[in-house]
Protein backbone atom coordinates (compact mmCIF):
# COMPACT_ATOMS: atom_id res chain seq x y z
CA UNK A 1 0.00 0.00 0.00
CA UNK A 2 2.63 2.39 1.05
CA UNK A 3 4.73 1.84 -2.03
CA UNK A 4 1.75 2.23 -4.35
CA UNK A 5 0.60 5.39 -2.58
CA UNK A 6 4.03 6.93 -2.69
CA UNK A 7 4.35 6.10 -6.34
CA UNK A 8 1.03 7.69 -7.21
CA UNK A 9 1.85 10.74 -5.12
CA UNK A 10 4.99 11.33 -6.94
CA UNK A 11 3.52 10.85 -10.38
CA UNK A 12 0.36 13.00 -10.22
CA UNK A 13 -1.60 14.78 -7.56
CA UNK A 14 -5.10 15.04 -9.25
CA UNK A 15 -7.85 17.05 -7.55
CA UNK A 16 -8.84 16.66 -3.97
CA UNK A 17 -12.41 15.97 -2.97
CA UNK A 18 -12.74 19.50 -1.59
CA UNK A 19 -11.59 21.04 -4.84
CA UNK A 20 -13.97 18.85 -6.77
CA UNK A 21 -16.87 19.84 -4.52
CA UNK A 22 -16.13 23.52 -4.75
CA UNK A 23 -15.90 23.38 -8.52
CA UNK A 24 -19.13 21.38 -8.72
CA UNK A 25 -20.97 23.89 -6.60
CA UNK A 26 -19.72 26.76 -8.71
CA UNK A 27 -20.54 24.89 -11.90
CA UNK A 28 -24.05 24.19 -10.68
CA UNK A 29 -24.54 27.87 -9.85
CA UNK A 30 -23.43 28.87 -13.31
CA UNK A 31 -25.53 26.24 -15.04
CA UNK A 32 -28.55 27.26 -12.98
CA UNK A 33 -28.08 30.81 -14.20
CA UNK A 34 -27.80 29.65 -17.79
CA UNK A 35 -30.88 27.49 -17.47
CA UNK A 36 -32.90 30.30 -15.91
CA UNK A 37 -31.98 32.61 -18.78
CA UNK A 38 -32.78 29.86 -21.25
CA UNK A 39 -36.22 29.29 -19.77
CA UNK A 40 -36.90 33.00 -19.67
CA UNK A 41 -36.10 33.27 -23.36
CA UNK A 42 -38.16 30.18 -24.10
CA UNK A 43 -41.20 31.51 -22.31
CA UNK A 44 -40.76 34.92 -23.88
CA UNK A 45 -40.72 33.30 -27.30
CA UNK A 46 -43.76 31.17 -26.52
CA UNK A 47 -45.58 34.20 -25.23
CA UNK A 48 -44.83 36.30 -28.27
CA UNK A 49 -45.76 33.46 -30.63
CA UNK A 50 -49.01 33.00 -28.74
CA UNK A 51 -49.66 36.75 -28.80
CA UNK A 52 -49.10 36.82 -32.54
CA UNK A 53 -51.50 33.95 -33.08
CA UNK A 54 -54.19 35.51 -30.95
CA UNK A 55 -53.69 38.89 -32.53
CA UNK A 56 -53.88 37.55 -36.06
CA UNK A 57 -56.97 35.49 -35.24
CA UNK A 58 -58.62 38.60 -33.85
CA UNK A 59 -57.55 40.58 -36.90
CA UNK A 60 -59.11 37.95 -39.15
CA UNK A 61 -62.34 38.18 -37.19
CA UNK A 62 -62.27 41.95 -37.45
CA UNK A 63 -61.75 41.85 -41.20
CA UNK A 64 -64.53 39.34 -41.61
CA UNK A 65 -66.96 41.48 -39.63
CA UNK A 66 -65.82 44.60 -41.47
CA UNK A 67 -66.43 43.21 -44.92
CA UNK A 68 -69.85 41.87 -43.93
CA UNK A 69 -70.97 45.14 -42.41
CA UNK A 70 -69.63 47.04 -45.39
CA UNK A 71 -71.80 44.91 -47.68
CA UNK A 72 -74.91 44.93 -45.49
CA UNK A 73 -78.07 45.75 -47.45
CA UNK A 74 -81.50 47.08 -46.49
CA UNK A 75 -84.13 44.37 -46.29
CA UNK A 76 -86.29 46.06 -48.88
CA UNK A 77 -85.62 48.87 -51.32
CA UNK A 78 -87.83 51.79 -50.44
CA UNK A 79 -87.92 55.55 -50.70
CA UNK A 80 -86.66 56.96 -48.44
CA UNK A 81 -84.04 54.25 -48.10
CA UNK A 82 -84.05 51.93 -45.13
CA UNK A 83 -81.05 51.18 -43.00
CA UNK A 84 -79.19 47.92 -43.60
CA UNK A 85 -79.15 47.55 -39.83
CA UNK A 86 -81.76 45.99 -37.59
CA UNK A 87 -80.12 46.65 -34.26
CA UNK A 88 -77.10 48.65 -33.15
CA UNK A 89 -75.71 48.11 -29.68
CA UNK A 90 -72.28 48.11 -28.04
CA UNK A 91 -71.82 44.33 -28.13
CA UNK A 92 -74.20 43.36 -30.91
CA UNK A 93 -74.97 44.54 -34.40
CA UNK A 94 -77.79 43.05 -36.48
CA UNK A 95 -77.96 43.62 -40.21
CA UNK A 96 -79.23 42.11 -43.42
CA UNK A 97 -76.61 40.42 -45.49
CA UNK A 98 -76.25 38.10 -48.43
CA UNK A 99 -72.56 37.73 -47.77
CA UNK A 100 -71.46 34.17 -48.61
CA UNK A 101 -75.05 33.22 -49.33
CA UNK A 102 -75.71 30.91 -52.29
CA UNK A 103 -76.19 32.98 -55.44
CA UNK A 104 -73.87 35.75 -54.35
CA UNK A 105 -71.05 36.49 -56.75
CA UNK A 106 -67.51 36.61 -55.51
CA UNK A 107 -67.51 40.38 -55.64
CA UNK A 108 -70.54 40.58 -53.36
CA UNK A 109 -73.06 41.31 -56.10
CA UNK A 110 -75.72 38.90 -57.28
CA UNK A 111 -79.01 37.59 -56.09
CA UNK A 112 -78.01 35.89 -52.86
CA UNK A 113 -80.88 35.75 -50.43
CA UNK A 114 -80.79 38.38 -47.76
CA UNK A 115 -80.80 37.01 -44.27
CA UNK A 116 -80.78 38.71 -40.94
CA UNK A 117 -77.26 38.35 -39.58
CA UNK A 118 -75.73 39.37 -36.33
CA UNK A 119 -72.33 39.66 -34.77
CA UNK A 120 -72.52 39.56 -31.01
CA UNK A 121 -70.52 39.02 -27.89
CA UNK A 122 -71.80 36.28 -25.65
CA UNK A 123 -71.88 38.21 -22.40
CA UNK A 124 -73.19 35.35 -20.27
CA UNK A 125 -71.09 33.83 -17.51
CA UNK A 126 -68.69 35.37 -15.03
CA UNK A 127 -65.43 34.80 -16.86
CA UNK A 128 -63.90 38.02 -18.18
CA UNK A 129 -63.04 36.16 -21.38
CA UNK A 130 -65.94 36.30 -23.79
CA UNK A 131 -66.51 34.86 -27.22
CA UNK A 132 -67.56 36.80 -30.30
CA UNK A 133 -70.05 34.98 -32.50
CA UNK A 134 -71.44 35.38 -35.97
CA UNK A 135 -74.97 34.10 -36.46
CA UNK A 136 -77.24 34.07 -39.49
CA UNK A 137 -80.96 33.39 -39.50
CA UNK A 138 -80.49 30.72 -42.14
CA UNK A 139 -83.93 29.13 -41.60
CA UNK A 140 -85.46 32.60 -41.91
CA UNK A 141 -87.90 32.14 -39.06
CA UNK A 142 -87.15 35.53 -37.55
CA UNK A 143 -85.67 34.25 -34.30
CA UNK A 144 -82.23 33.25 -33.21
CA UNK A 145 -82.44 29.54 -32.62
CA UNK A 146 -80.51 26.32 -32.96
CA UNK A 147 -81.46 26.07 -36.62
CA UNK A 148 -79.29 29.06 -37.43
CA UNK A 149 -75.72 28.94 -38.49
CA UNK A 150 -73.39 29.95 -35.71
CA UNK A 151 -69.68 30.60 -36.02
CA UNK A 152 -67.12 31.54 -33.41
CA UNK A 153 -65.26 34.60 -34.64
CA UNK A 154 -62.94 35.35 -31.76
CA UNK A 155 -62.24 34.10 -28.28
CA UNK A 156 -60.67 35.69 -25.21
CA UNK A 157 -62.42 38.97 -25.94
CA UNK A 158 -62.18 41.19 -22.88
CA UNK A 159 -64.04 44.30 -24.08
CA UNK A 160 -66.70 43.83 -21.43
CA UNK A 161 -64.34 44.07 -18.48
CA UNK A 162 -62.36 47.11 -19.62
CA UNK A 163 -63.71 50.52 -18.76
CA UNK A 164 -63.66 53.23 -21.38
CA UNK A 165 -63.00 56.71 -20.05
CA UNK A 166 -62.70 58.32 -23.46
CA UNK A 167 -66.44 58.41 -24.07
CA UNK A 168 -69.01 60.58 -22.36
CA UNK A 169 -70.47 59.32 -20.12
CA UNK A 170 -67.71 56.86 -19.20
CA UNK A 171 -68.65 53.23 -19.57
CA UNK A 172 -67.64 50.22 -17.52
CA UNK A 173 -67.06 48.36 -20.76
CA UNK A 174 -65.37 49.18 -24.06
CA UNK A 175 -67.91 48.97 -26.82
CA UNK A 176 -67.08 46.57 -29.64
CA UNK A 177 -69.30 48.52 -32.00
CA UNK A 178 -69.37 52.32 -32.06
CA UNK A 179 -71.59 53.99 -34.60
CA UNK A 180 -70.76 57.22 -36.36
CA UNK A 181 -73.48 59.61 -37.44
CA UNK A 182 -73.95 63.28 -38.19
CA UNK A 183 -75.52 65.49 -35.58
CA UNK A 184 -78.05 68.20 -36.35
CA UNK A 185 -75.25 70.52 -37.48
CA UNK A 186 -73.86 67.95 -39.90
CA UNK A 187 -70.88 67.25 -37.66
CA UNK A 188 -69.54 63.77 -37.15
CA UNK A 189 -70.06 62.21 -33.77
CA UNK A 190 -70.47 58.73 -32.39
CA UNK A 191 -72.39 56.59 -29.92
CA UNK A 192 -72.32 52.93 -29.00
CA UNK A 193 -76.08 52.52 -29.18
CA UNK A 194 -78.41 53.76 -31.90
CA UNK A 195 -82.14 53.50 -31.33
CA UNK A 196 -84.26 51.61 -33.84
CA UNK A 197 -85.79 54.85 -35.11
CA UNK A 198 -82.38 56.34 -35.92
CA UNK A 199 -80.70 53.40 -37.62
CA UNK A 200 -80.80 55.17 -40.97
CA UNK A 201 -78.50 57.88 -39.61
CA UNK A 202 -75.55 55.50 -39.18
CA UNK A 203 -72.70 56.38 -41.54
CA UNK A 204 -69.92 54.30 -40.07
CA UNK A 205 -69.22 51.47 -37.69
CA UNK A 206 -66.05 51.40 -35.66
CA UNK A 207 -65.25 47.89 -34.53
CA UNK A 208 -62.88 47.51 -31.63
CA UNK A 209 -61.77 44.16 -30.33
CA UNK A 210 -59.64 43.84 -27.23
CA UNK A 211 -58.30 40.33 -26.79
CA UNK A 212 -56.07 38.93 -24.11
CA UNK A 213 -53.01 37.44 -25.73
CA UNK A 214 -51.45 36.09 -22.57
CA UNK A 215 -54.02 33.89 -20.89
CA UNK A 216 -53.36 32.81 -17.31
CA UNK A 217 -50.45 35.21 -16.99
CA UNK A 218 -50.14 38.95 -16.68
CA UNK A 219 -52.84 40.27 -19.00
CA UNK A 220 -51.44 41.54 -22.28
CA UNK A 221 -54.13 43.07 -24.40
CA UNK A 222 -54.18 43.50 -28.13
CA UNK A 223 -56.38 46.43 -29.04
CA UNK A 224 -57.50 46.16 -32.66
CA UNK A 225 -59.74 48.61 -34.43
CA UNK A 226 -61.21 49.06 -37.85
CA UNK A 227 -63.70 51.59 -39.16
CA UNK A 228 -66.21 50.61 -41.81
CA UNK A 229 -68.45 52.72 -44.00
CA UNK A 230 -71.43 50.55 -44.91
CA UNK A 231 -71.80 51.22 -48.60
CA UNK A 232 -75.57 50.79 -48.58
CA UNK A 233 -76.26 52.99 -45.58
CA UNK A 234 -78.62 55.81 -46.59
CA UNK A 235 -76.45 58.64 -45.28
CA UNK A 236 -73.04 57.41 -46.41
CA UNK B 1 -1.25 9.83 7.18
CA UNK B 2 2.23 9.93 5.79
CA UNK B 3 0.92 8.90 2.43
CA UNK B 4 -1.73 11.63 2.47
CA UNK B 5 0.80 14.28 3.38
CA UNK B 6 3.00 13.15 0.57
CA UNK B 7 0.06 13.34 -1.77
CA UNK B 8 -0.92 16.82 -0.71
CA UNK B 9 2.45 18.44 -0.86
CA UNK B 10 3.77 16.68 -3.88
CA UNK B 11 1.16 18.27 -6.02
CA UNK B 12 2.46 19.44 -9.39
CA UNK B 13 -0.58 18.62 -11.52
CA UNK B 14 -4.31 19.43 -11.48
CA UNK B 15 -5.98 22.78 -10.80
CA UNK B 16 -5.63 24.47 -7.51
CA UNK B 17 -8.61 26.19 -5.92
CA UNK B 18 -7.05 29.56 -6.67
CA UNK B 19 -6.74 28.72 -10.34
CA UNK B 20 -10.31 27.57 -10.42
CA UNK B 21 -11.52 30.75 -8.77
CA UNK B 22 -9.63 32.87 -11.25
CA UNK B 23 -11.19 30.91 -14.08
CA UNK B 24 -14.63 31.44 -12.64
CA UNK B 25 -14.05 35.14 -12.21
CA UNK B 26 -12.96 35.43 -15.81
CA UNK B 27 -15.98 33.39 -16.95
CA UNK B 28 -18.20 35.65 -14.85
CA UNK B 29 -16.78 38.72 -16.50
CA UNK B 30 -17.42 37.20 -19.92
CA UNK B 31 -21.00 36.34 -19.00
CA UNK B 32 -21.54 39.79 -17.56
CA UNK B 33 -20.35 41.23 -20.85
CA UNK B 34 -23.05 39.24 -22.62
CA UNK B 35 -25.87 40.56 -20.45
CA UNK B 36 -26.30 43.79 -22.47
CA UNK B 37 -26.88 41.70 -25.59
CA UNK B 38 -29.73 39.87 -23.89
CA UNK B 39 -31.11 43.15 -22.66
CA UNK B 40 -30.96 44.49 -26.22
CA UNK B 41 -33.06 41.61 -27.48
CA UNK B 42 -35.66 42.18 -24.79
CA UNK B 43 -35.76 45.93 -25.43
CA UNK B 44 -35.99 45.48 -29.18
CA UNK B 45 -38.92 43.15 -28.84
CA UNK B 46 -40.73 45.55 -26.56
CA UNK B 47 -39.92 48.44 -28.89
CA UNK B 48 -41.42 46.61 -31.85
CA UNK B 49 -44.58 46.03 -29.86
CA UNK B 50 -45.11 49.69 -28.98
CA UNK B 51 -44.33 50.74 -32.54
CA UNK B 52 -46.99 48.38 -33.82
CA UNK B 53 -49.46 49.85 -31.41
CA UNK B 54 -48.55 53.40 -32.47
CA UNK B 55 -49.09 52.52 -36.11
CA UNK B 56 -52.43 50.89 -35.32
CA UNK B 57 -53.57 53.96 -33.43
CA UNK B 58 -52.51 56.32 -36.22
CA UNK B 59 -54.36 54.21 -38.76
CA UNK B 60 -57.54 54.16 -36.72
CA UNK B 61 -57.47 57.91 -36.20
CA UNK B 62 -56.92 58.47 -39.92
CA UNK B 63 -59.90 56.29 -40.74
CA UNK B 64 -62.05 58.27 -38.36
CA UNK B 65 -60.77 61.59 -39.69
CA UNK B 66 -62.01 60.59 -43.10
CA UNK B 67 -65.51 60.39 -41.65
CA UNK B 68 -65.56 64.02 -40.56
CA UNK B 69 -67.55 66.37 -42.70
CA UNK B 70 -65.52 68.71 -44.86
CA UNK B 71 -66.79 71.77 -43.02
CA UNK B 72 -65.46 70.26 -39.80
CA UNK B 73 -62.10 69.56 -41.40
CA UNK B 74 -61.63 72.99 -42.93
CA UNK B 75 -62.66 74.73 -39.71
CA UNK B 76 -59.62 76.66 -38.40
CA UNK B 77 -60.07 75.10 -34.96
CA UNK B 78 -60.04 71.55 -36.25
CA UNK B 79 -56.60 70.73 -34.84
CA UNK B 80 -57.74 71.88 -31.40
CA UNK B 81 -60.99 69.96 -31.77
CA UNK B 82 -59.21 66.76 -32.73
CA UNK B 83 -56.97 67.06 -29.69
CA UNK B 84 -59.87 67.49 -27.31
CA UNK B 85 -60.99 64.34 -25.59
CA UNK B 86 -64.70 64.92 -26.06
CA UNK B 87 -64.66 65.52 -29.81
CA UNK B 88 -66.93 63.07 -31.70
CA UNK B 89 -67.47 61.40 -28.35
CA UNK B 90 -63.98 60.14 -27.70
CA UNK B 91 -63.03 59.01 -31.19
CA UNK B 92 -59.99 61.33 -31.20
CA UNK B 93 -58.06 63.14 -28.46
CA UNK B 94 -54.41 63.86 -27.77
CA UNK B 95 -53.60 60.61 -26.01
CA UNK B 96 -54.06 56.91 -26.38
CA UNK B 97 -53.96 54.62 -23.39
CA UNK B 98 -53.76 50.90 -24.17
CA UNK B 99 -56.53 49.01 -22.39
CA UNK B 100 -55.29 47.90 -19.02
CA UNK B 101 -51.98 49.66 -19.57
CA UNK B 102 -50.48 52.66 -17.91
CA UNK B 103 -48.10 54.12 -20.49
CA UNK B 104 -49.62 56.89 -22.54
CA UNK B 105 -49.11 57.40 -26.26
CA UNK B 106 -49.17 61.01 -27.40
CA UNK B 107 -51.23 61.83 -30.47
CA UNK B 108 -50.88 65.07 -32.38
CA UNK B 109 -52.70 66.32 -35.44
CA UNK B 110 -51.68 68.66 -38.18
CA UNK B 111 -54.29 69.99 -40.58
CA UNK B 112 -53.31 72.00 -43.63
CA UNK B 113 -55.75 73.72 -45.93
CA UNK B 114 -54.73 73.76 -49.58
CA UNK B 115 -54.56 76.44 -50.79
CA UNK B 116 -53.91 78.13 -47.49
CA UNK B 117 -56.02 81.16 -48.35
CA UNK B 118 -59.28 81.50 -50.20
CA UNK B 119 -61.47 78.61 -51.22
CA UNK B 120 -60.09 75.31 -49.93
CA UNK B 121 -59.61 72.58 -52.50
CA UNK B 122 -58.58 69.92 -50.06
CA UNK B 123 -57.19 69.46 -46.60
CA UNK B 124 -54.20 67.40 -45.68
CA UNK B 125 -54.39 65.82 -42.25
CA UNK B 126 -51.40 64.18 -40.60
CA UNK B 127 -51.60 62.14 -37.42
CA UNK B 128 -48.46 61.53 -35.37
CA UNK B 129 -48.44 58.98 -32.59
CA UNK B 130 -45.45 59.00 -30.27
CA UNK B 131 -44.68 55.91 -28.24
CA UNK B 132 -44.20 56.19 -24.51
CA UNK B 133 -40.67 56.14 -23.22
CA UNK B 134 -39.23 54.11 -21.55
CA UNK B 135 -38.84 51.24 -22.46
CA UNK B 136 -37.06 52.65 -25.47
CA UNK B 137 -36.47 56.05 -26.94
CA UNK B 138 -39.70 57.54 -28.27
CA UNK B 139 -40.72 56.66 -31.79
CA UNK B 140 -43.25 58.62 -33.80
CA UNK B 141 -45.50 56.99 -36.36
CA UNK B 142 -46.98 59.50 -38.76
CA UNK B 143 -49.74 58.94 -41.26
CA UNK B 144 -51.40 61.45 -43.50
CA UNK B 145 -54.49 61.61 -45.63
CA UNK B 146 -56.04 64.06 -48.04
CA UNK B 147 -59.72 64.92 -47.98
CA UNK B 148 -61.10 66.68 -51.03
CA UNK B 149 -63.58 69.49 -50.76
CA UNK B 150 -66.73 67.99 -52.28
CA UNK B 151 -67.84 71.44 -53.43
CA UNK B 152 -64.50 72.62 -54.80
CA UNK B 153 -65.06 74.38 -58.12
CA UNK B 154 -61.51 74.19 -59.36
CA UNK B 155 -59.52 71.07 -59.86
CA UNK B 156 -56.46 73.03 -60.84
CA UNK B 157 -54.62 72.06 -57.71
CA UNK B 158 -55.88 68.57 -57.18
CA UNK B 159 -53.68 66.66 -54.77
CA UNK B 160 -50.74 64.88 -56.20
CA UNK B 161 -49.84 61.51 -54.76
CA UNK B 162 -46.47 62.81 -53.67
CA UNK B 163 -45.86 62.50 -49.94
CA UNK B 164 -45.88 66.22 -49.34
CA UNK B 165 -48.27 67.91 -51.69
CA UNK B 166 -47.45 71.56 -51.38
CA UNK B 167 -48.66 73.21 -54.57
CA UNK B 168 -46.65 76.35 -55.06
CA UNK B 169 -48.64 79.51 -55.54
CA UNK B 170 -49.34 79.98 -59.19
CA UNK B 171 -47.14 82.72 -60.68
CA UNK B 172 -50.07 84.44 -62.30
CA UNK B 173 -53.25 84.03 -60.33
CA UNK B 174 -56.22 85.02 -62.38
CA UNK B 175 -58.21 86.78 -59.69
CA UNK B 176 -57.55 89.93 -57.71
CA UNK B 177 -57.92 93.64 -57.94
CA UNK B 178 -54.81 95.78 -58.03
CA UNK B 179 -53.83 99.37 -58.71
CA UNK B 180 -51.22 100.56 -61.19
CA UNK B 181 -49.75 104.00 -60.58
CA UNK B 182 -47.83 105.79 -63.35
CA UNK B 183 -45.61 108.72 -62.40
CA UNK B 184 -43.82 111.07 -64.78
CA UNK B 185 -40.65 112.95 -64.04
CA UNK B 186 -38.61 115.69 -65.66
CA UNK B 187 -41.47 117.94 -66.78
CA UNK B 188 -45.15 118.04 -67.66
CA UNK B 189 -44.64 117.02 -71.24
CA UNK B 190 -47.09 114.15 -71.68
CA UNK B 191 -48.74 114.33 -75.11
CA UNK B 192 -52.08 116.05 -74.42
CA UNK B 193 -53.84 114.00 -77.11
CA UNK B 194 -52.54 110.46 -76.86
CA UNK B 195 -51.33 110.51 -73.23
CA UNK B 196 -50.50 107.32 -71.35
CA UNK B 197 -52.31 104.06 -72.10
CA UNK B 198 -52.36 100.75 -70.27
CA UNK B 199 -53.05 97.57 -72.23
CA UNK B 200 -53.35 94.09 -70.75
CA UNK B 201 -51.43 92.14 -73.36
CA UNK B 202 -51.36 88.63 -71.95
CA UNK B 203 -54.87 87.96 -73.18
CA UNK B 204 -56.25 87.71 -76.71
CA UNK B 205 -57.54 90.13 -77.75
CA UNK B 206 -55.59 92.63 -75.70
CA UNK B 207 -57.63 94.72 -73.34
CA UNK B 208 -57.13 98.48 -73.05
CA UNK B 209 -57.75 99.39 -69.46
CA UNK B 210 -60.01 102.34 -68.80
CA UNK B 211 -59.68 105.17 -68.42
CA UNK B 212 -57.08 105.42 -71.19
CA UNK B 213 -55.45 107.64 -72.07
CA UNK B 214 -54.64 109.47 -68.89
CA UNK B 215 -52.46 112.52 -68.62
CA UNK B 216 -50.27 112.33 -65.55
CA UNK B 217 -48.22 115.34 -64.49
CA UNK B 218 -45.31 115.72 -62.12
CA UNK B 219 -47.76 116.50 -59.34
CA UNK B 220 -50.62 114.19 -60.32
CA UNK B 221 -50.05 110.53 -61.10
CA UNK B 222 -52.05 108.44 -63.52
CA UNK B 223 -53.88 105.72 -61.67
CA UNK B 224 -55.53 102.59 -63.05
CA UNK B 225 -57.42 100.63 -60.43
CA UNK B 226 -59.39 97.39 -60.35
CA UNK B 227 -56.85 95.60 -62.53
CA UNK B 228 -56.68 91.82 -62.47
CA UNK B 229 -53.24 90.31 -62.09
CA UNK B 230 -51.36 89.82 -65.31
CA UNK B 231 -49.01 91.45 -67.78
CA UNK B 232 -49.53 95.07 -68.88
CA UNK B 233 -47.94 97.19 -71.57
CA UNK B 234 -47.80 100.84 -70.50
CA UNK B 235 -47.25 103.30 -73.35
CA UNK B 236 -46.28 106.88 -72.68
CA UNK B 237 -46.52 109.47 -75.48
CA UNK B 238 -44.66 112.68 -74.71
CA UNK B 239 -42.55 115.49 -76.07
CA UNK B 240 -38.95 115.26 -75.07
CA UNK B 241 -38.11 118.34 -72.97
CA UNK B 242 -41.32 119.91 -74.24
CA UNK B 243 -40.08 120.16 -77.82
CA UNK B 244 -43.30 119.92 -79.82
CA UNK B 245 -41.43 118.91 -82.92
CA UNK B 246 -40.19 115.69 -81.44
CA UNK B 247 -43.09 113.48 -80.27
CA UNK B 248 -41.72 110.39 -78.62
CA UNK B 249 -43.08 107.12 -77.32
CA UNK B 250 -41.69 104.91 -74.62
CA UNK B 251 -43.12 101.72 -73.18
CA UNK B 252 -42.75 99.62 -70.09
CA UNK B 253 -44.03 96.15 -69.38
CA UNK B 254 -45.42 95.60 -65.89
CA UNK B 255 -46.22 92.28 -64.25
CA UNK B 256 -48.83 92.56 -61.56
CA UNK B 257 -48.90 89.43 -59.43
CA UNK B 258 -49.82 89.85 -55.82
CA UNK B 259 -49.58 93.54 -55.10
CA UNK B 260 -50.17 97.02 -56.50
CA UNK B 261 -47.53 98.36 -58.91
CA UNK B 262 -45.93 101.75 -59.47
CA UNK B 263 -43.80 102.77 -62.45
CA UNK B 264 -42.34 106.05 -63.59
CA UNK B 265 -41.29 107.59 -66.89
CA UNK B 266 -38.48 110.08 -67.32
CA UNK B 267 -39.68 112.56 -69.92
CA UNK B 268 -36.24 114.09 -70.44
CA UNK B 269 -34.97 111.01 -72.29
Amino acid sequence: MLSIGAKRGRRQAGVTLVELLVSMIILSIISTMVIVVWFALQSSYAQSANANDTRSAARDALNRVASEIRDAQPQTITTPAQAPFAMAGPTEVDFYSSYNQPGTAANGSGTGTLRLTRVYLDTSGTSPYKTLYWQRDTNNNGTWDSGDRLIVLATNVVNNSIANTAVTPNTSYTAIFTYGYRDSNGNFTSADTISAANLTSIISVNIRLIVDTNLNHTPTRADLQITVRPRNAPQS
Amino acid sequence: MIMRKQLACDCGDGFSLVELLITIIIAGVVFAAMVPFFMNVVTASSRDRVRNVATDVAQTRIENIRLLSFSQLSDPSIATNLSSAGFANGQFGSTYMPPGGSSVYTVSYSVTNVPSTGAVNYVRVAVSVTTPSPPSSPYTATMATIVMNPSATSNSSSPSPSPSPSPSPSPSPTTGSYTLTVMVGGGNWVNPTTGVTVVKNDVTPNVTETPSPQFPTTTSNGVWSGLPAGQYLVTCNYYKNGQMSGPKTTTQTVFITTSNATISFDLTQ
